[in-house]
């Protein structure tokens, strides 16, 4: 029985930092129609700028994650403004370009960081473990789990039960209507592509807390991000929960039972939902 | 007299001849060029032809289908794995047997794969074949015959080390200037062959694919199985490009299934032109040695040139190096046609 | 129509003229030797890639090692010639082509990684290239090719004495087991595992982590108790993987009575790394490979410098610094011929005296070093590996024949 619940908490901490990571991406594939594949080198991007806040001069962690969503979106934001907006559409373009910024980001982080991995970090406040109901369990990845749902619900009122999230939502079945209504598309891409950049960025430090920072999480993050897509379904984040929170919780409990299968569990999932249903577990066609 | 002669040769550079030249001087520079490099550099041109062949099959269903797969990596594997393996478990060496079961394995897995990654197209395309390429690179790390076993039992290397050039003809060994030669011609062979492909109705199909196929269906043409028969096609020469990867390298392991392998034929059919057919080998020559002389001049900053190249061809160059040198060619053509005559 | 008629001939005039050139023009005269006077010595480091952090410390390891013997061996100056192998066996391939080819080098310090090693294994037998490991190598490296130095033991050489430890000096007679799922991580704990059977041991729970896991929570939680497994043998290929690995124990600790752990390789951790996990690691045992305070005058003499030069402790700095000074110290037995056979005979069969201790290489390449065991405490106020055993020279794999 604290197995099975240990694993399940293993699960849930795991998958809600690949929510984190998840949402944003999923958010402008599916609702504005832009790959970013760079995306994962945000949240990298973010967790280091965290790390140079928390751990090099000894701030607040809190504030840390704050700045390093900050960090994140601006340089999201100046890669939609100055590149991708040029390329509402075109997916070859987008796909070479955010690959090419991927490697940029990555290799400026490795210049200014250095290889050294930086060791998982957080609020000294939240050292130790929760007793659940006779159940220890560290604070940090109840915190972690806490955030997430926080942040899904938000998040999901703001796609679901605001203006914004109707305007970004006909705005993708149709651009031109949408602009005629005399609404400024423009400023409210960029406001969601700040916010999924955001997001990235503090998820790189909050993230921090279990995994810690390293020049390989660029690509690292971005390939997690895609499975969870694949598996959720794009567009809506009420998938990207589901599918971060399913491969979450079969990698957890695949890993402590069949460990010789590790690397497999998370493909397995991905290519079973491909043939049984294709956009996803709760995916909507773009 | 004077006056027809110059005529004639006007009409000449014009016509066949001027279509011509270009590929006759790349032709004679690609032949004579090794003789006078450096080893490295000719290593990185047999490379080049590798991922050159390569790209070009990948871009019958990027370019004229307009697919972005990027999984292609799990034919260009499938290729290489299939030559390693037969050295290594079969002592099996003879081009003659490795290099049309490297294309039949990776047309079969295409047969296979096909149904299911064509049943959708752009984001969910992308993402289904990356989705295989990553499915591989798993197995092929895992299963034992695909490494190599350590006297302890387990496996030391994921990957088959110490892969041999082919034997060509029975007896002559290939030295690395003629396994050059060799698949120079193996390259300009899978050239023509997607040329008369890309020229015949069937490539125009594609296109017409391309452009609208509600369009397509409703003319009469059995869309499904048009795209069907051109991946399988470009996953054939994306198993040739592996052998011949294969044999260069000298070693094949399991990340040339992933998306490492799978995004470059795609980033050198758009630096390169996928609008036609031999962009993506300009495309392949431009990466393989950008990337080369940018990791010996600045060996651990390369990755932010390479990415810098990229950006900026999406950013200036979007028809694609290719398509451009194309265009300057004809411009060049006719102006000095004009001036003759 | 036009273009059809030219298709044929033009294609045969190709294959024509390739067979023409091939035959009748002579090949180019082989790159000319650099002038005879210097020596060149290549090192392949991973500057780029997901193992980046290893490059600069070996090459500041080679640097200091170059400045020492004042940039001369045998009355020649030396270069060394720095190329990136990018965490990647294609890469180090085409790197040690070009060293050696292009370049004319004979000896290469790297690659780092055993699928490097192992793909440049059967060109650098062909070519006579000598070459040698940083740390470790597996065994089939090793025994199938005759090249390749493994410094300063083979993986499982490196970890059978940590078995013979665990069952004699500390009384474990079960063992559970975590490594990093690739070559080097299944010899290493191989080692362990050799020595702790040999001796009478058992292991009963073995768990291989993929390269790049991010949490190892889930392996904490199948981990068994104390009841089942006396020790956990833990291997990861780097220090922070490590460090996570073991904040994982912790949080596990704290639920269930987990064995205690003993590290192969301790030498991955940084002192901040220690200070940061005190609770756990303040009593563990450990194989050490090197120690930058074991008391010796030639290791003091290399850490001062070291310190003096860049301001840090060496660790596997150590490594890169001893290749390169076994290199110009081979150079002055050979009076500065650096071709294979002069340097395999000057290198193999002979002892030298390292930073690390005394070190020998067998015909076959395989490393003779000490395996110290340590034990992590706390002196004062640093926490630091303190040697507790001296296996001397005793780096023998059960699997690479003897002289």
């Amino acid at each position: 029985m604290e197995f099975f619940a240990t694993s399940l908490l293993n699960g849930l901490s795991f998958g809600m930092i690949l929510f984190l990571i998840a949402a944003g991406l999923s958010i402008i594939i599916g609702v504005m129609g832009v790959v970013n594949l760079s995306h994962g080198a945000l949240y990298m991007f973010g967790g280091y700028f965290g790390w140079m806040i928390a751990q090099q001069l000894g701030l607040n962690f809190w504030l840390a994650v704050f700045i390093g969503g900050l960090a994140a979106g601006l340089v999201g934001l100046g890669i939609e403004r100055a590149f991708l907006r040029r390329l509402y559409k075109q997916l070859n373009e987008q796909v070479l370009l955010t690959f090419g910024f991927l490697y940029i980001i990555t290799n400026i982080c490795l210049w200014v960081w250095g290889g050294d991995a930086k060791v998982p970090f957080w609020d000294p406040a939240l050292s130790g473990s929760f007793n659940l109901a006779g159940l220890l369990y560290p604070k940090t990845r109840i915190i972690v789990i806490a955030i997430g749902t926080v942040l899904a619900v938000f998040l999901w009122w703001l796609q679901d039960k605001t203006r914004i999230g109707a305007i970004i939502r006909a705005g993708m079945d149709d651009r031109e209507m949408v602009t005629g209504l005399g609404i400024n598309l423009d400023r409210v891409s960029m406001l969601i592509f700040f916010l999924a950049a955001f997001i990235a960025g503090s998820a790189g430090v909050i993230g921090a807390q279990l995994w810690g920072v390293y020049s390989y999480q660029g690509i690292q993050t971005l390939l997690f991000a895609l499975i969870v897509i694949i598996v959720g379904g794009i567009g809506s984040i009420q998938g990207a929960l589901v599918g971060a929170l399913t491969i979450g919780v079969i990698d957890a409990f695949g890993r402590a039972l069949l460990p010789e299968l590790s690397m497999f569990f998370m493909f397995m999932v991905m290519i079973i939902i491909l043939i049984a249903k294709p956009s996803g577990l709760l995916g909507r066609k773009i | 007299m004077e006056k027809d002669i110059q005529e004639r040769i006007r009409r000449l550079w014009q016509g066949r001849l001027g279509q011509f030249a270009p590929f006759i001087i790349v032709g004679l520079i690609l032949l004579i060029i090794p003789r006078f490099v450096r080893a490295d550099i000719q290593l990185m041109l047999a490379k080049f032809l590798a991922f050159a062949t390569f790209a070009i099959g990948y871009n019958l269903v990027f370019g004229y289908l307009g697919l972005l797969s990027l999984g292609h990596g799990v034919y260009f594997g499938a290729g290489g794995y299939t030559v390693a393996l037969l050295q290594y478990h079969l002592d099996i060496y003879s081009f003659w047997i490795a290099m049309p079961l490297a294309i039949l394995i990776a047309v079969l897995l295409a047969a296979i794969l096909g149904p299911i990654v064509l049943r959708s197209t752009g984001m969910y395309f992308l993402l289904l074949t990356f989705a295989f390429g990553e499915l591989f690179y798993s197995i092929a790390w895992q299963m034992k015959f695909m490494g190599v076993l350590s006297v302890a039992g387990h496996i030391a290397v994921r990957g088959i080390p110490g892969i041999v050039y082919p034997e060509v003809i029975p007896g002559i060994g290939l030295t690395s200037t003629t396994f050059y030669y060799f698949i120079l011609i193996g390259f300009v062979i899978c050239y023509f062959v997607l040329r008369r492909i890309t020229n015949s109705p069937f490539g125009h199909a594609l296109v017409g694919i391309r452009e609208s196929e509600p369009r397509m269906q409703a003319l009469g043409y059995n869309t499904r199985r048009y795209k069907y028969i051109a991946f399988v096609i470009s996953a054939g020469f994306s198993g040739v490009g592996g052998a011949m990867f294969a044999w260069n390298n000298a070693m094949i392991d399991p990340s040339h299934f992933a998306v490492g392998t799978s995004f470059l034929p795609m980033v050198m059919s758009i630096i390169g032109g996928s609008g036609i057919l031999f962009g993506p080998a300009i495309g392949a020559l431009i990466v393989i040695f950008a990337e080369y002389f940018a990791s010996i001049t600045m060996r651990a900053r390369w990755p932010l040139i390479l990415g810098g190249i990229f950006v900026a061809s999406v950013m200036f160059a979007r028809a694609g190096v290719g398509v451009y040198l194309a265009r300057l060619w004809e411009k060049v053509r006719v102006r000095y046609g004009n001036t003759k005559g | 129509m036009e273009r059809k008629k030219l298709l044929l001939p033009v294609s045969v005039m190709c294959l024509v003229a390739t067979l023409l050139i091939s035959g009748c023009v002579p090949a180019a005269a082989p790159p000319v030797a650099p002038p005879v006077e210097r020596i060149k010595i290549g090192a392949l480091v991973d500057l780029t890639g997901p193992i980046a952090d290893m490059g600069p410390r070996f090459k500041d390891g080679i640097v200091l090692a170059l400045e020492t013997i004042n940039y001369t061996a045998a009355g020649r100056p030396v270069e060394v010639i720095f190329e990136d192998s990018g965490s990647s066996p294609t890469i180090a391939m085409e790197r040690f082509k070009k060293l050696h080819e292009t370049d004319g080098v004979n000896i290469i310090i790297g690659p780092l990684m055993g699928d490097q090693q192992s793909a440049v294994a059967p060109y650098a037998d062909q070519h006579k290239v000598l070459y040698v490991g940083y740390i470790n190598s597996t065994t089939d490296c090793v025994r199938d090719y005759g090249t390749f130095l493994a410094y300063p033991a083979t993986c499982i050489g490196q970890q059978r004495p940590s078995g013979w430890y665990l069952y004699e000096e500390l009384g474990y007679r079960t063992m559970a087991t975590l490594g990093s799922d690739y070559g080097g991580g299944h010899d290493y704990i191989a080692g362990a595992v050799y020595g702790f059977e040999e001796k009478g041991g058992e292991v009963v729970h073995q768990v291989w982590a993929p390269i790049g896991t991010p949490d190892f929570a889930p392996y904490m939680a199948a981990m068994p108790t104390k009841d089942t497994a006396d020790v956990l043998c833990i291997f990861l290929s780097s220090g922070e993987d490590a460090a996570r690995c073991l904040m994982a124990y912790r949080d596990e600790k704290v639920k269930r009575d987990l064995p205690p752990v003993f590290e192969l390789i301790v030498d991955v951790f940084t002192p901040q790394q220690y200070k940061d996990l005190e609770d756990i690691v303040v009593g563990m045992y450990a194989q050490s490979t090197y120690l930058p305070l074991r008391d010796d005058p030639i290791n003091n003499a290399f850490v001062a410098a070291f310190i003096a030069k860049y301001g840090e402790t060496p660790v596997i700095q150590q490594n890169a610094y001893t290749d390169m000074m076994l290199f110009a110290q081979a150079l002055e037995i050979t009076g500065g011929d650096d071709s294979f056979d002069a340097m395999w005979a000057a290198m193999t069969k002979r002892e030298f005296q390292t930073p690390q201790g005394p070190l020998y290489y067998s015909s076959y390449g395989e490393g003779f070093s000490n395996v110290y065991i340590a034990q992590i405490q706390k002196v004062g106020d640093e926490i630091l590996p303190v040697i507790v055993k001296v296996y001397e020279m005793a780096t023998s794999d059960p699997y690479v024949p003897k002289d």
